[in-house]
């Protein structure tokens, strides 16, 4: 009996042993994570401070030789392989494994099918399979599975004065900055866009020079404008189209209240339906374009139409004015517009043209992509040891080795440097097959490729459109004339229970508040206003503002 | 004569209205069809400026060679057929043993059984469980993660169960008079009798097989093991993400396919299954035939 109840002391003893040892295993591993975020932290605002010291990760490409470790990294696959070469074996994963294995490390890359990343991703990890990079363009997940406990904070990894140079030096604090959560604990490694141009006002303007008529420059101007250009068309055209907005990103910014200032413009930002119950702006914006409506200058069922048909009717020179992606008028890959256009009305031509002026305080507004592309982040399945090597391959890409190389190939192969040391391709067919096709998908910390400044992506992106070189100009141009309003990337806690609701309400009483007669307009809106508050707008709205209003308080 | 005689008898006011209805009829029906084939071989600029209506527009096949010229759409091709084959046959006696079996009355734990297998048709994991489950099988990006789990189709069962159940007993009692066991009852008397059902049920599960997309999608890893839904879906989608107002995508830089190579993607994925129902047809209508009688 004694010996039974010695046997389950010591048991018990030793129960609480363990639970306390592990207890204080863990305080001190956080501790030592506190201590080690705050003396980077402190590191990085003084500059020179502990150079000496040297971190415990070493992340910038060649600062440290591995001892042959592997990691797994996502890539999209889009089935665009050309013959002879698969998504996982083929020149640019062998040369993306030449420069590591030089230190120590090996890639191996693992497909996800394009279009189904984020079903896959979840999949992953969830069951712990995930590659030791996973990347998705939805932040909220990659924040929601960091604060989950399920991926690395990646802060001791990259923000030592001693890490990562070639990452911070690409990226640049703003992007990085991105990837932090509100402990300012960085959970991805989010891609540089080349540039944030988002949206372009286009209009015929052949039309315009046959009427004798000047760019618009305000609303009532572009009224003015395609008013004469339907009803007194140079073409004599019965079925001319005045507008049609396929994103009216840029038209809104000529009626917000709001977008002069950061944080409420924010706050309006990430739903239209936010922006229109925000920003009282949004109410002269519907009255105008409910105005159009009525004058007969939109297409009566415009809300049905598909982007096939959008696309159609400016093909076949139907459309006076309309608003689309900032390229799309001569994009190749949108369908070269233009070209068609040119084909099917000879003498026709379009250009885009600079934001209209806000109707509140004169300025200009362009609407702009965040300055973020997809975000990387390491799940918690890999090794510290893999973490600091993934982070080691990021910094490599972020050099002129690997991204450059991978997105722009090489000099005298793939392109050579104009007089203005711009990369221009010496034969784009010869590119697509050989590196085009996989060029972005591998280029991780980059969206539309690398370049160091805007005007470089503006140059050598106007070479790939031949016969169009100063439209893409003048289109890139144009997108970011006047102050840029970026996207932000938060997402409320809300949100996902609330929006397919708020989505269902904005769109019955947008098409509503346009199509509407011009007398009822008020009510119209007021009502959907009102409905937009039965489902729980509010409750985003408060959320969004409280989190911008912390986030920005020191600006 | 001849001609006056069959004129005399077919052509009336009713049957030319019935004629003229059944043909627009079935070319409403066909429209969708011919719209899309139209689509599929006609010229960019045709299809950019909305032209295409039920006949190709500057005739070429431009779009049949970007989709066939890709050696991954073959792979995935013997993929998916290889998958279609081995997963009706595994799925085919699965569903003929489980259901032979539980169509008898006298088997102990009958109800007991099917209910488990009921259970399924209106609960099922969830798709991390499932996977959890697949990869714990070691079935993970293997060809059989894309049959094995799904091997039984319960509607398939219930359908399969409920028309062994309804063959006269006496043939059963008799055969067994003769000396033959529950196997050769069931290979030697009943199969023979449910050449129809097996027909239908096989069509069933053929198309379901040719059709999936997810299972690989979620099973598969390596690209050479990827099913020809799935390689089309990411042809077709995976080069088109644009400007769709989501902040998070990535914007312009993307691809876009034309019209025509979508709809080619459509007519690749659904002609060869289309080919192979005229060869069941005679069984499928017969089936529906039976069932209707006895029901």
């Amino acid at each position: 009996m004694k010996k039974r109840l010695f046997i389950c002391i010591l048991a018990l003893f030793l129960i609480v042993l363990g639970i306390s040892g592990c207890g204080d295993a863990k305080v001190q591993t956080k501790d030592t994570n506190v201590q080690q975020g705050s003396s980077d932290t402190k590191s990085t605002d003084g500059g020179t401070q502990q150079s000496t010291a040297s971190s415990k990760y070493q992340t910038t490409y060649g600062s440290k030789k591995f001892n042959n470790v592997k990691i797994t990294v996502e890539l999209f696959d889009r089935s665009n392989a050309p013959e002879g070469s698969t998504i996982t074996d083929n020149k640019w994963v062998k040369y993306v494994n030449e420069h590591m294995n030089k230190v120590g490390i090996t890639v191996e890359f693992i497909p996800v099918p394009r279009w189904d990343e984020v079903t896959k991703m979840q999949a992953m990890m969830a069951s712990g399979t995930a590659p030791d990079i996973t990347l998705t363009y939805t932040y909220a997940h990659a924040e929601s599975y960091f604060n989950q406990g399920g991926t690395w904070d990646l802060t001791e990894f990259v923000d030592g004065p001693d890490q990562a140079l070639n990452m911070k030096q690409y990226l640049g604090k703003d992007v990085l900055d991105i990837g932090r959560n509100a402990n300012k604990q960085l959970y991805g490694i989010v891609a540089r866009r080349a540039t944030t141009a988002k949206s372009n006002l286009f209009i015929r303007k052949d039309w315009m020079d046959k009427l004798g008529l000047s760019i618009p420059q305000t609303p009532d101007e572009l009224y003015d404008v395609i008013y004469k250009m339907v009803y007194n068309n140079p073409d004599g055209r019965k079925d001319a189209i005045g507008i049609i907005t396929w994103n009216a990103w840029n038209m809104k910014m000529a009626f917000s209240q709001v977008v002069s200032d950061k944080t409420k413009a924010a706050i309006a930002n990430g739903d239209d339906a936010f922006a229109d119950y925000y920003d009282p702006g949004m109410r002269e914006y519907y009255r105008f374009m409910n105005k159009l409506y009525n004058a007969g200058l939109m297409n009566k069922e415009y809300y049905t139409m598909s982007e096939d048909n959008f696309k159609t009717y400016i093909a076949t020179g139907a459309v006076a004015f309309f608003e689309y992606a900032v390229n799309g008028s001569v994009d190749v890959l949108r369908g070269s517009l233009l070209k068609t256009l040119q084909e099917n009305v000879p003498g026709a031509d379009i250009i885009s043209i600079q934001p209209l002026k806000n109707v509140n305080d004169g300025k200009q507004y362009s609407a702009g992509y965040a300055l973020g592309g997809l975000i990387n982040f390491c799940p918690k399945t890999a090794s510290a040891e893999k973490v600091e090597a993934c982070m080691t391959y990021l910094d490599w890409l972020c050099t002129k080795d690997g991204g450059f190389a991978i997105y722009h190939g090489f000099e005298g192969e793939h392109f050579n440097y104009d007089q203005n040391g711009v990369p221009v391709v010496i034969n784009a067919e010869y590119n697509s097959k050989d590196k085009d096709w996989i060029r972005t998908d591998l280029f991780l910390t980059g969206n539309q490729g690398y370049f160091a400044t805007v005007d470089d992506f503006n140059a050598c992106t106007a070479k790939e459109a031949p016969g169009y070189e100063q439209h893409v100009i003048d289109n890139y141009r144009n997108a970011l004339t006047g102050i840029i309003v970026n996207d932000t990337t938060y997402t409320s806690p809300s949100t996902p229970d609330l929006i397919t609701d708020i989505t269902l309400v904005r769109d019955e009483y947008t098409v509503q508040c346009i199509t509407c007669p011009e007398a009822d307009f008020d009510a119209t809106f007021d009502k959907y206003m009102k409905e937009l508050e039965k489902v729980g707008i509010k409750t985003i709205i408060e959320e969004r503002s409280k989190y911008f209003s912390e986030l920005y308080k020191n600006n | 004569m001849n001609v006056k005689h069959i004129g005399k008898r077919n052509i009336t006011v009713g049957s030319v209205i019935l004629y003229f209805t059944l043909t627009i009829l079935i070319f409403i029906c066909l429209y969708p069809f011919l719209n899309v084939l139209a689509y599929s071989l006609s010229g960019y600029n045709a299809v950019l400026s909305g032209r295409v209506t039920f006949y190709p527009i500057d005739f070429n096949l431009s779009a049949y060679k970007q989709i066939l010229g890709r050696t991954q759409i073959w792979i995935a091709m013997r993929t998916t057929v290889f998958v279609t084959l081995i997963g009706t046959a595994t799925s085919l006696v699965l569903t003929i043993f489980a259901a032979y079996a539980l169509s008898r009355n006298y088997l102990p734990g009958r109800s007991f059984f099917t209910g488990l297998i009921l259970f399924t048709m209106y609960f099922s994991g969830g798709i991390i469980p499932t996977f959890l489950v697949v990869k714990g099988l070691g079935l993970f990006d293997t060809l059989g993660a894309l049959f094995i789990p799904q091997a039984i189709n319960v509607f398939n069962f219930i359908v399969m169960r409920t028309f062994f159940r309804e063959l006269p007993k006496s043939l059963e009692e008799a055969a067994k008079i003769d000396g033959a066991s529950e196997f050769q009852v069931l290979f030697k008397v009943v199969l023979p009798l449910s050449l129809p059902i097996i027909a239908t049920i096989s069509l069933f599960y053929a198309v379901g097989y040719w059709n999936s997309y997810f299972d690989a999608l979620l099973y598969i890893q390596d690209p050479d093991k990827y099913t020809l839904q799935l390689r089309l879906r990411n042809l077709l989608f995976g080069e088109e993400l644009n400007t769709s107002g989501r902040p998070n995508l990535e914007g312009i830089g993307t691809e876009v396919m034309s019209q025509s190579l979508k709809m080619a993607t459509v007519a690749v994925s659904t002609i060869p299954i289309i080919v192979v129902y005229p060869w069941l047809q005679k069984y499928f209508v017969k089936g529906v035939m039976i069932g209707s009688i006895k029901g």
